[in-house]
């Protein structure tokens, strides 16, 4: 397997590093399109989280300056994610901000340029293939 | 960072500044103090984890409570038990904000550390 993938040779130009990350990308590309293609039905619980997530993301920054939005289905059809932006995010209902954490599968909080910090809860299983 | 700076060392000297403006009428009670101390070596683990930058200590005077602030790249927490998540549950509130350089502040306020004498 190693001599398959050949770990021990290693890049010596710019356009080999260019050529292998076409590839890479390619590839993955081509998966989650053969993912996105295969028949699925929508999977209602892990919506509903999604919602609760952001209903729950928006009652907690009411008031203040921060914008709550959501993605259903992007980058693929079975992943969606819910988003927060604002200068100074600041949580006081601990548990239900806990509660979100829980249900998604990813979460992280970064600084933008323009000043703001932006906060992405990131969902799977939006849909369920049957074929 | 942490190999050289712990929480807790700049969360004692504020701590130890503000018992003294505090004092006579309240005093440090010595269990909080210690759970506070705990916190402090979460927030290093966190440090640890996100390759924090420094450490920000503020008392308020009037509610008494105490803000630490991890100035470090970002976040990016794929479990859903994470030591992060333990401690935002502890603290009073918890946030996050762009910081001066333009780094992510990640803040917490935990409950104050003094009784009334």
């Amino acid at each position: 397997m190693s001599k398959e993938f050949n770990f021990d040779e290693e890049f010596t130009t710019d356009e080999e590093v260019e050529a292998m990350l076409d590839t890479v990308v390619t590839t993955v590309g081509n998966e989650a399109v053969i993912e996105d293609n295969r028949t699925a039905v929508i999977n209602p619980y892990k919506i509903q989280q999604v919602l609760y997530t952001y209903k729950v993301l928006k009652y907690l920054t009411k008031g203040t300056d921060a914008k709550v939005s959501y993605e259903l289905h992007s980058p693929f059809k079975s992943m969606g994610s819910v988003t927060i932006t604002g200068k100074n995010l600041i949580f006081r209902k601990t548990e239900w901000f806990m509660k979100a954490v829980e249900l998604s599968a990813n979460f992280e909080v970064y600084p933008k340029t323009n000043g703001t910090v932006e906060m992405n809860f990131t969902f799977h299983g939006l849909t369920k293939p049957i074929d | 960072m942490s190999s050289f700076v712990k929480c807790f060392d700049a969360v004692s000297m504020v701590v130890e500044e503000a018992t003294n403006q505090f004092s006579p009428l309240w005093k440090l009670d010595k269990e909080k103090y210690r759970i506070l101390e705990q916190y402090c070596q979460v927030i290093d683990g966190l440090s640890d984890e996100f390759d924090g930058i420094s450490y920000d200590v503020e008392v308020d005077d009037i509610a008494m409570t105490i803000a630490v602030t991890l100035e470090c790249q970002d976040i990016n927490i794929q479990q859903q038990s994470h030591k992060y998540y333990a401690l935002a549950q502890r603290a009073i509130t918890f946030g996050f904000s762009t910081s001066e350089d333009g780094n992510l502040n990640v803040k917490f306020v935990f409950p104050s550390v003094w009784n009334k004498v």
